[in-house]
């Protein structure tokens, strides 16, 4: 079924699209989630959260593209879930390693005394991404939004892992300049 | 300031267009050198074991008709090592038959054929729009599903699903479902269904393990920084490794302070090559804890045989095995 045709079901509140957005995209957002959580079961308990978000939200909502949409509906789920469920035990899962990475390009502080603008740094991050080339933006955002492994982002364009890890420690260190060029603290 | 979390949360903020864009590079991303070695093992075996090839297969002359790809011994591994399945199922014009699996403990490749019913060809760059497999288990994990063309017979494909896990496959049953095979589009633009589906089946995991636990008596190794690890134990098979190990916690590292990145493994032949192995890694530990419990799993490009393997090397140290 088209993109179109489910958000459609949403509007008209016909339970069908939870179906269909199941059959569509369940193995899709699963992948998501496991990348963050590393748990099945919690996987399938942001995966069903983001069933129920999606109802929620649409309408209002009409997204054109609905992978990207429910994407950033199970990303937000599995991280509020990670974080909620790792306060003392950490569970190794690509979304923390991703965290462990990205502190070479950020602050070392506690996340709970934050203050950042993150539309700004938003901004700024894609700003930066327009920068690379379109692979190494591609190789950024898999490993850093998808959560995929360094093994999954090297299969992209079939390349060596090691290659892979050079060419992303080069992003951070780029996009660390970037941010302290653009005013951030880190 | 901005922390790794905040980052990582801004991303989320990011055009839709720059998601968008690794996203179909995700969905099209190239088959890397390691699997079009396995689709070949994989076309070969759903070959042996499909209808039209009963004279050779129905009298275990497996090994022969893999020899040519693989050379004498190794053919006669492979041979050891698969076997079939026989579940089939057909929806809106096509024909999903599970034909082989080879595996050992931890890991496992389903060799599976589609066939369009009417004998027309399939079309290149088709995918399913969703494929799910339900194993009972627990535990850190990792699949992958590749498509291969038979070249020979332009109305099918084989798929390779592959699993690697943390806990042991045999006898579980495993439960795939395709649906909504289509034809990729462009980002933004929906793909073009060919077949609805679903294609579903359910099986059990049956199959020689070939599985070899190498004594070990904690064996300590360092990697490139001074970081210890402590092997606990070594499981080999023709297909693949996996070793369990106490690894330093990320936090108690100086340099990299990612679990299991620096840990390295190579297989030395007794022809003296050396394969150095990628693999899938992960582990657990508490916060404030200097260790974590870890698991290291790889499939090897091709079977081996076990008296190939002189020895592992683990970072720093060569591990003799003497299997042979």
């Amino acid at each position: 079924m088209r993109d179109e045709q489910i958000v459609m079901l949403y509007w008209k509140r016909d339970e069908a699209a939870i179906r269909e957005t199941e059959q569509k995209y369940g193995k899709y957002l699963s992948k998501i989630a496991y990348g963050i959580l590393a748990d099945l079961e919690d996987s399938k308990e942001s995966v069903n959260d983001t069933y129920l978000r999606a109802w929620n939200s649409m309408p209002s909502h009409h997204p054109s593209v609905l992978s990207t949409y429910l994407g950033k509906l199970v990303r937000r789920s599995s991280i509020d879930i990670f974080r909620w469920r790792n306060r003392d035990k950490r569970q190794v899962s690509e979304y923390a390693l991703s965290l462990s990475e990205l502190e070479e390009c950020s602050s070392h502080s506690d996340s709970t005394q934050q203050s950042v603008d993150l539309h700004l740094l938003a901004e700024t991050i894609d700003a930066f991404l327009q920068t690379l080339s379109p692979e190494a933006r591609n190789i950024f955002v898999g490993r850093y939004y998808f959560m995929d492994s360094i093994r999954e982002v090297a299969a992209y364009y079939d390349m060596s892992e090691s290659k892979t890890t050079s060419l992303l420690h080069r992003i951070r260190l780029g996009l660390k300049a970037y941010l302290e060029q653009e005013g951030f603290q880190l | 300031m901005s922390t790794p979390e905040n980052i990582s949360d801004a991303l989320e903020l990011l055009a839709d267009n720059t998601i968008q864009d690794a996203e179909t590079v995700r969905r099209n991303k190239k088959k890397s050198k390691r699997w079009r070695k396995w689709m070949a093992v994989a076309a070969c075996i759903a070959l042996v074991f499909g209808t039209g090839i009963s004279a050779e297969a129905s009298s275990g002359a497996v090994s022969n008709l893999l020899a040519p790809l693989f050379g004498g011994a190794k053919a006669e591994l492979v041979g050891n090592i698969g076997v079939p399945v026989d579940a089939s199922v057909s929806a809106d014009g096509y024909t999903l038959t599970a034909d082989a699996i080879i595996g050992d403990r931890y890991n496992a490749a389903i060799v599976y054929t589609l066939s369009s019913d009417d004998g027309e060809a399939i079309p290149d760059g088709i995918h399913f729009g969703s494929w799910k497999t339900d194993i009972l288990f627990t535990g850190s994990a990792g699949g992958s599903l590749q498509i291969v063309r038979d070249e020979e017979h332009p109305n099918q494909i084989h798929l390779v699903e592959s699993w690697t896990r943390s806990i042991p496959l045999i006898g579980r049953v495993a439960t795939v479902s395709f649906s909504n095979l289509s034809l990729p589009g462009t980002a933004g633009e929906d793909d073009t269904l060919l077949a609805q589906g679903p294609w579903k089946l359910t099986y059990t995991l049956r199959y020689k393990d070939s599985t070899v636990e190498v004594p070990v008596d904690a064996l300590s190794v360092n990697d490139e920084f001074g970081e210890q690890y402590t092997i606990k134990k070594i499981l080999l098979s023709p297909i693949g490794l996996h070793l369990e190990m106490t690894a330093p916690a990320p936090e108690q590292m100086d340099k990299d302070n990612v679990l299991m990145q620096n840990f390295h493994v190579s297989l030395l032949l007794s022809d003296g090559t050396n394969i150095a192995l990628e693999a899938s890694a992960g582990g657990s530990y508490t916060k404030g804890d200097k260790t974590a419990d870890a698991h290291y799993a790889a499939m090897f490009d091709t079977p081996i045989s076990l008296e190939e393997i002189e020895a592992l090397i683990l970072c720093d140290t060569t591990f003799p095995l003497n299997l042979s």
